[in-house]
């Protein structure tokens, strides 16, 4: 009939007029906007329903304008419309209902897809109170003719054909009744032009419709992979139609249930739980309800900038950021870390110093390197004694060093750590840790027309250097202060002596005997166990210099540029047995029936099962399956022949 | 008419000794050279007892919807991206937020009820003057086998790949295999490993330390690995497009070792042991029929007559 809708024309008028209130809490329809295509629809009335009435009315518009509709005269019929409330929990819900049947519209038409709608209206259900507007539901009714409101659904009767001749599906992506299905090449319901248009992209297999497939057994198929070689033999001449699969149905179950749910949460509420106090492990809270972050690394060496601290949790890290994006941290001394108590406040306190060299921090590139370490301190804390272990030495902890030479000044043995070039001259010294073997060096420059005496003494110098100790530690807790609470005094090996050799000088930068390597041996053993971990200590130090013949490499000129002679470091832990092997025969080695770990078929593996080598089930288990077999056994053997003469024999 | 022997039965013939003489000590000798030594031949030559076996089963693989990615800016000043499906690192990383486009289907090739590929698309958003050079995805599944022993654990599919030119897609085609360090049970439920992988409830930075979740997870005895050795990196982004990781993981049936129960290894055992046993048997079977018929070792010969015959065997 050509209307413009006019719903949104009446909700304009009714706001303007502001009969249309703001939800606070009072009367509303929901929906407030119905567009109605069958017979029925509902609504729900929620808000305060107590002493309302409900009422419907029939919308004629004159020249385009709906009317403003009043709530003085009420009425629940109109027309063709009926109006039924029924009261529910907390609401009330609202039905309108056409009257009159719709058979008059569907016989005008013969057509069962008409263009134009049979019914078109607009209805407005009201509630009020006293005669007072409270709410309101527009209704827009456009009603087509539809051959399934016309017929009813007992009258014809679809023909479902027998499943065991003819599969019920046989366009299985036919999936719009009535409309043509994009690439599907069997849905009836497309025209031949259309089919044209996507002939060559047509579902393949089962769902193009291919519903009986040629099953292997099929003498007109092609032979499947892996069929054997006689099947020709045994194939089956059939018409396509007669196939296996007639009579299944597919029951549905084969897709297995989305288990995890897909929620992604971006953000999530931080829970606090400082009030009460801090465990090991708890974030530290500010009293913003926020934690209180440090950067540290994370994911592949990536800082991050506000990463919680956890409770009892040490670490020293080293953050490289670029200085355009670094942005220094000002409100520190503002944040108020909760202490633990309620109410308690810790304020931190920010102590500045000054760097004196700014290369070490930031590099030429503009990248500034901060080291931010947390470390967790107790109130009486602080002059426990620093030691490697307690009693025997812990892995991966310093050697314990003394040098009586220099008024028992603590030290412990070092290697280099090179930077840079590595040039012994910028070479800083990192300390052997016990049970690390490790290598080191550096370069030493040398000029071309040094004396062999100062080479040397430089070498021996820059070698004795990592060894400034006379005595170390045999366990990891000796008392620095007493030099009889296990002291072993290193010994030293091949030293060489500096004293100046006149016969051997430079000779075309050619020097014999210049220590050029320190080898520190250090011998260990277990000492005992300490509830259950066993104790390692030191038995004994070596330190021993090796000498090479260093010869001035030239290239076709001798330059005046200093050439560089490597130096190097190396500790080696021996452990040592508490008591020594004694050396094996040849018949020992050779003998190994008893010996699992070198013989598959040894003795004790020989009732596997029962033994304690086999782990696939528990020891209980097996050894009572093993009692079982055994009663077998002993069945047998009664029930046997010589056993039952036997008996008779005797009785 | 010539005669055929048509028929034939054996007729026994007892020997009688008392249990403590000489004929005695030579059965019980002989019983025991008979059991014994096929015990001893069969273990000896190997593989008597059955220590290991496998059996093959396909996986009951599900994606579990957990995604950890680190994208590695490369000309922006070690600049770099990252997001996950844990709110608690997402909160970490500040800045470097940028959440993607994730779409993902599974799909079931031959109707078993098991998934047998994963189809993983991502997409993340980039402004024009950030290039991909680098990638680090975790993708976590649930993994459970359950013909011999219920295996059930969580574990992942971890991807690393970098290209020296900034990159606008990567394709992932591999495998989700199997790696066993010790061979599962035969039966029992089996869920030590049944824990998540990444921890994402902690707040903590330490927790997501690429190097700490690695370490962890190789730690354990079972686990998953993506076989791709080479994904492909496609250049060619353009200004305001994104980043694209394309990924198809299949779930193949896997080959799994396993210790054998206790009936298992008895089974082939008693086979190998039944058929030298018969040898033995056969032999000594001979050995006691001369023996005891040659009359070395004194018995007195008695014929067992079959019962209810009450007339004498007529021999012709």
């Amino acid at each position: 009939m050509g209307l413009s809708p006019p719903a949104p024309l009446l909700l304009g008028l009714l706001l303007l007029q502001g009969v249309v209130r703001p939800l606070w809490g009072d009367l509303v329809f929901i929906p407030s906007v119905i567009r109605m295509s069958g017979p029925a629809v509902s609504a729900s009335l929620v808000g305060g329903t107590e002493d309302v009435t409900v009422s419907l009315a029939l919308l004629q518009d004159a020249e385009g304008l709906l009317p403003v509709p009043s709530c003085g005269v009420l009425s629940n019929e109109t027309g063709d419309w009926s109006l039924t409330v029924t009261p529910r929990v907390d609401s009330l819900e609202v039905t309108v209902r056409l009257k009159r049947d719709l058979q008059w519209c569907a016989s005008n038409e013969t057509d069962s897809f008409s263009e134009s709608p049979c019914i078109v209206q607009t209805l407005l259900v009201s509630a009020s109170h006293n005669s007072s507007c409270l709410a309101h539901l527009l209704i827009q009714v456009e009603i087509y003719a539809n051959s399934s409101l016309a017929h009813n659904a007992s009258e014809n009767v679809t023909v479902i054909p027998n499943q065991v001749y003819q599969p019920l599906g046989p366009c299985p992506c036919n999936l719009t009744a009535g409309a043509c299905d994009v690439r599907c090449c069997c849905d009836q319901e497309c025209s031949s032009t259309l089919t044209e248009l996507f002939r060559e992209a047509c579902f393949t297999g089962v769902f193009g419709g291919d519903v009986n497939p040629a099953f292997d057994r099929l003498c007109s198929a092609p032979p499947a992979p892996g069929v054997p070689d006689w099947s020709p033999l045994l194939c089956v001449q059939s018409p396509l139609a007669n196939s296996p699969f007639l009579g299944y149905f597919h029951r549905g179950s084969a897709s297995s249930r989305q288990r995890t749910s897909v929620d992604v949460y971006l953000h999530t509420d931080v829970k606090d739980v400082s009030d009460f106090g801090y465990k090991q492990g708890d974030p530290i809270m500010t009293v913003d309800k926020a934690y209180f972050t440090i950067p540290q690394v994370s994911l592949a060496g990536q800082c991050l900038h506000s990463a919680p601290v956890a409770f009892l949790q040490n670490f020293d890290v080293r953050c490289a950021t670029h200085l355009e994006v670094y942005q220094e941290r000002d409100d520190i001394v503002n944040v108020k870390i909760k202490n633990g108590a309620i109410g308690g406040i810790v304020t931190p306190k920010v102590i500045y110093e000054e760097a004196t060299d700014l290369d070490k921090f930031i590099t030429s590139t503009g990248i500034i390197s901060q080291r931010f370490t947390v470390k967790f301190l107790s109130y009486n804390s602080g002059n426990e004694k620093e030691s490697s272990g307690n009693p025997g030495y812990q892995l991966s902890k310093p050697i314990r060093a003394l040098n009586t030479n220099r008024m028992n000044n603590v030290t412990t043995l070092h290697l280099w750590q090179s930077a840079g070039r590595g040039l012994c001259t910028s070479a800083t010294f990192k300390p052997i840790l016990f049970g690390e073997n490790a290598l080191s060096g550096c370069l030493l420059e040398v000029g071309l027309h040094e004396n062999c005496t100062q080479l040397r003494e430089n070498a021996v110098e820059l070698l004795g250097s990592l060894i400034q100790a006379t005595h170390v530690a045999t366990r990891g807790n000796s008392d620095y202060r007493d030099l009889g609470d296990g002291w072993l005094e290193i010994i030293r090996a091949d030293t060489p002596d500096t004293g100046a050799d006149p016969s051997v000088s430079s000779m075309n930068g050619f020097c014999p005997d210049i220590p050029a390597q320190l080898s520190i041996r250090i011998l260990i053993s277990d000492a005992g166990a300490v509830e259950g971990i066993t104790q390692q200590e030191i038995l004994g130090v070596e330190t021993r210099f090796s000498s090479v013949s260093w010869q001035f490499q030239c290239g076709l000129t001798c330059e005046e540029k200093p050439d560089l002679a490597p130096l190097s470091a190396s500790v080696q832990f021996i452990k040592i047995p508490a008591q020594l092997p004694r050396p094996l025969t040849r018949f020992q080695i050779n003998f190994t029936e008893y010996d699992c770990n070198r013989n598959e078929v040894c003795w004790p593996q020989l009732l596997y099962p029962v033994t304690q080598y086999y782990q696939g089930e528990p020891c209980s288990q097996c050894v009572a399956k093993g009692l079982l077999l055994v009663s077998f056994f002993i069945l047998a053997v009664f029930l046997s022949d010589p056993w039952t003469r036997m008996c008779k024999a005797w009785s | 008419m010539a005669l055929y022997e048509l028929y034939s039965h054996p007729a026994e013939r007892g020997y009688r000794a008392g249990l403590c003489s000489k004929a005695a000590l030579f059965l019980l000798l002989a019983a025991a050279l008979t059991y014994i030594p096929p015990l001893l031949v069969a273990f000896r030559s190997h593989g008597f007892w059955l220590k290991r076996s496998s059996y093959e089963e396909q996986p009951t693989v599900h994606f579990q919807h957990q995604v950890l990615l680190v994208a590695l800016l490369g000309s922006e000043r070690d600049g770099f991206l990252a997001w996950s499906t844990f709110p608690a690192f997402n909160r970490l990383q500040g800045d470097h937020l940028r959440v993607p486009l994730v779409s993902t289907r599974e799909e079931d090739r031959n109707q078993d009820g098991k998934m047998d590929v994963l189809h993983f698309k991502l997409e993340l958003p980039l402004q024009s003057t950030e290039h991909v050079v680098a990638v680090q995805l975790i993708l976590t599944f649930s993994y459970q086998l359950h013909r011999m022993s219920t295996f059930v654990m969580q574990s992942m599919a971890f991807l690393q790949s970098s290209f020296a030119v900034p990159g606008s897609q990567l394709y992932v085609n591999g495998d989700l295999r199997l790696q066993q360090k010790q061979p599962l049970h035969y039966g029992g439920l089996d869920v030590r490993y049944n824990v998540s992988v990444i921890n994402g409830t902690s707040p903590f930075a330490c927790d997501y330390d690429l190097t700490h979740i690695i370490a962890a997870y190789q730690a354990r005895n079972v686990t998953t690995i993506l076989t791709d050795a080479n994904p492909i990196w496609l250049v060619g982004r353009a200004a305001e497009a994104p980043f694209v990781i394309n990924a198809v993981i299949r779930y193949p049936a896997e080959v799994i070792s396993y210790l054998p129960g206790f009936w298992e290894m008895i089974k082939f055992a008693w086979i190998q042991y039944v058929s030298i046993l018969l040898i033995f048997l056969w032999v000594f079977e001979r050995i006691k029929r001369f023996v005891f018929q040659n009359q070395v070792v004194t018995t007195v010969p008695v014929t067992a007559m079959p019962q209810g015959e009450l007339y004498k065997e007529h021999l012709s």
